[in-house]
């Protein structure tokens, strides 16, 4: 019994540990805007407002794309 | 043991058993991150690399720490917290060491936390019961080459997805099956092909 909660409380204080460890590890500058991105990529959330500003934008910009190819067809 | 043993180890678990089409397992990342090619390889190295060490050391904890001492009944919660505590030591260290792989690779770590494949594939490493069979020393060489093949096939399948996807951006889809839906269904044709890989090995 003493020895399962001796493990897991190793284990519990290891990932505190290096969770910490992390946190005071500075991100490279040039990389928080890129792991917003890819956090925001995988969100499966679609009630998110950001996600919809994002979806609507590139809507548009397909949109304008296609108009402007169509019109440079004529 | 002859190589033959690590080849088959390599084929099955990408190919045959392979780790989101057969087994389901993993599939958030393989919708969510599968929209670019660009961040789909990004995202399969990432796995590759924590996979095979995350199978090591858990294989290592179970086989040296948990059995010998009769306490295999926590492993589930022993192994999520390795896991975790892998993935943030793999992102501290290549974040100190190396920017440039932090920005192609890194940026995917924090993700991997909740990819339930790699906790799938280490409970399957243990479940395939490799010592009684090989040895454990000689097991965990087994067991990371099927990590490695797992998170092979794992690369190769959302490689494929995100080039299918993104061809289907500029298709002419139905409104109603646009996104998600379609993708399901390019899923559900991809894993009907593997199924004709079963028998192989």
């Amino acid at each position: 019994m003493w020895l399962t909660v001796g493990v897991i409380a190793a284990i519990v204080v290891l990932y505190i540990t290096t969770f910490a460890m992390n946190k005071n590890t500075p991100v490279p500058e040039d990389c928080i805007e890129l792991i917003d991105e890819a956090a925001c990529n995988v969100c499966n959330n679609y009630s998110c407002t950001l996600k919809q500003d994002i979806s609507t934008i590139k809507d548009d910009m397909k949109k304008q794309i296609k108009t402007e190819t169509l019109k440079e067809g004529k | 043991m002859s190589i033959t043993v690590f080849f088959v180890a390599i084929i099955s678990s990408m190919l045959i058993n392979n780790v989101i089409l057969m087994r389901f397992l993993g599939i958030c990342p393989f919708l969510g991150v599968s929209k670019k090619t660009e961040s789909a390889v990004g995202m399969s190295v990432a796995v590759m690399f924590v996979m095979v060490i995350a199978s090591i050391v858990t294989y290592l904890l179970y086989y040296y720490v948990l059995e010998p001492n009769n306490i295999t009944y926590i492993s589930t919660i022993a192994f999520i917290l390795v896991i975790a505590s892998l993935v943030q030591l793999v992102e501290m260290f290549i974040k100190k060491v190396s920017k440039k792989l932090y920005k192609s690779l890194g940026i995917y770590l924090p993700l991997i936390t909740t990819n339930c494949a790699i906790l799938g594939v280490v409970e399957l490493n243990i479940a395939s019961g490799y010592p009684t069979d090989y040895g454990v020393l000689q097991g965990l060489f087994v067991a990371s080459t099927a990590a490695f093949g797992t998170a092979l096939g794992f690369g190769l399948i959302i490689f494929a997805f995100s080039s299918i996807r993104e061809r289907l951006d500029s298709a002419n889809v139905p409104e109603a099956w646009k996104g998600v839906p379609i993708s399901l269904v390019i899923a559900g044709i991809m894993a009907l092909a593997f199924l004709g890989l079963g028998g192989i090995v």
